[in-house]
């Protein structure tokens, strides 16, 4: 591939494109939110501003018409580190339908993984947060995408193979109380994803090995672990209907877990109101493990300008976890802006 | 005798008339194609690109940031944004979503899968231009603009 770019005539051209977010909120009603769980974005009873602002920007070089380099940073006030390195790959077209992509992506699990940080592309402040709770968000490898229409349907289908460290992860390092390693070794998935105008069926499936070292300490090591997601969406003239079921696997340390969500959305000129009810629960297991929360939702969009979006949002959280609670129940307001450029 | 002369001389009852041209507009509204009786529109692009006819299918494609299957003489798509009725059209029309959909879309496609940001322009002039300095480039303009335009040339009416 490096090659073929090295040979080809260079003539490039460079698009910027960046987005935000810049939201304010509260918990009007118990102690802490965890809004997002990757990058232990929570919310206390004070306004803040840290755990749901972002700035994003995606450069793209186009070599040619079939090779170009896409690199994404991303900026959050949540995150402990300065800068993440969302995307960082050369996307090499083998034909119009197929394409070969190189290097550093979002991991693709969740309907929403790519494009988790571009609150513009979605009608909520953040996805529910009880379905997107993956301590590991990217991958380094190599994927191959498929797209082709089938009559009134455009379909895709991605697979990929990669590994992903992370030193001292956020999550875990806030759910053990004490730094944690982890890395996800050896992924292989497949997305399939087919849309016509009125439905877009996503169904996703990983399954890797996970090693983990807690305060220095490996506690787990070449576990093998399984993802399955089907997303089903409906958009009916003004009315959205989107949903997501999730499963992961941990069978030898028996950990077993499902997350899904339901929502609507109604446009309403510029505005569209949304209600939302999302779970994540795991089976109790032999160590005590009984994480279980769910959110209900509840908020409107206001697209009142070219590439600019203000939301408000009302997230009331119950968790019902006993010997793993995470923040416990709540209720918060978050209101704010999202916008691309 | 026509109808308006018939409503005149009450040889018909009015009230059945109603239900007449109300059916009729139903049945007009089912059978004439989207945009009917406004300005026809046209994809075009600059003499000599060479571009053959192309499904609708594949200019929705085009427009959603995916390259061609029909013709690899097209390069990218041009958003024509002169006048914003026409985008409208041109969105319910093709795209078959609103513009708020559509530009959802777009920054899925960008952000998700890396996609190249489909060009905006404003003015015909700035569109000329910008066809006749990249050729296999295409937009889609009013039939009556054209005239206004240089060595353009018109790939397939689209409505």
């Amino acid at each position: 591939m490096i090659a073929l770019l090295v040979n080809s005539p260079v003539q490039a051209d460079i698009d910027l494109n960046g987005f935000g977010s810049l939201f304010a909120g509260r918990v009007t009603e118990g102690n802490e939110f965890l809004a997002d769980y990757p990058k232990t974005g929570i919310y206390d009873n004070d306004w803040s501003f840290t755990p749901d602002s972002t700035l994003g920007i995606q450069l793209s070089t186009y070599f040619t018409d079939e090779f170009s380099f896409i690199a994404q940073i991303v900026a959050n006030s949540a995150s402990d580190s300065t800068i993440d390195v969302d995307w960082l790959y050369l996307n090499y077209h083998v034909s119009p339908e197929l394409s070969v992509q190189l290097g550093r992506k979002r991991l693709p699990l969740y309907y929403y993984s790519d494009y988790f940080d571009v609150g513009y592309a979605y009608y909520w402040i953040r996805p529910p947060a009880d379905l997107y709770t993956w301590q590991i968000t990217n991958y380094n490898g190599i994927s191959l995408l498929y797209e082709k229409n089938l009559g009134d349907w455009d379909g895709s289908i991605n697979l990929y193979y990669g590994n992903e460290e992370s030193d001292d992860n956020q999550l875990l390092g806030l759910l053990f109380g004490v730094p944690v390693d982890e890395s996800w070794n050896d992924m292989v998935g497949i997305v399939g994803d087919i849309a016509n105008d009125w439905l877009d069926l996503r169904l996703s499936y990983m399954e890797g090995l996970v090693n983990r070292d807690i305060n220095g300490v490996n506690v787990i090591k070449d576990i093998k672990q399984q993802f399955l997601g089907l997303s089903i969406n409906l958009s009916l003239a003004d009315l959205q209907v989107l949903s997501e079921f999730n499963n992961y696997r941990r069978p030898d340390n028996n950990i077993y877990i499902d997350t899904y969500m339901m929502s609507l959305g109604y446009q309403i000129g510029d505005f569209t109101p949304h209600i939302t009810y999302s779970a994540f629960e795991q089976d109790i297991n032999t160590a005590g493990n009984d994480e279980n929360h769910h959110t209900t939702t509840i908020g409107v969009r206001w697209d009142f300008y070219t590439n600019m979006a203000l939301k408000v949002q009302y997230d009331k959280v119950i968790d019902e976890g006993v010997i793993v609670p995470i923040k416990g129940d709540s209720s918060s307001i978050t209101l704010g802006l999202d916008f691309v450029f | 005798m026509s109808v308006f002369t018939a409503i005149e001389t009450n040889k018909i009852n009015p009230s059945g008339f109603t239900v007449k041209i109300f059916c009729m507009f139903v049945l007009l509204a089912f059978t004439l194609p989207a945009g009917s009786g406004e300005a026809k529109v046209a994809l075009i692009a600059a003499r000599g690109s060479n571009i053959e006819v192309m499904s609708i299918r594949d200019i929705r494609r085009l427009y959603l940031g995916l390259k061609s299957t029909d013709n690899k003489s097209v390069s990218n798509p041009i958003i024509n944004l002169q006048s914003v009725d026409l985008y409208d059209e041109f969105l319910k029309n093709i795209m078959r979503m609103t513009a708020s959909s559509y530009k959802r879309k777009q920054v899925k496609a960008i952000f998700r899968q890396g996609r190249e940001e489909i060009l905006e322009v404003t003015s015909l002039k700035e569109l000329n231009n910008h066809l006749l300095e990249n050729k296999g480039d295409v937009t889609f303009v009013e039939i009556t603009s054209i005239e206004s335009m240089e060595n353009i040339e018109v790939v397939q009416i689209l409505w």
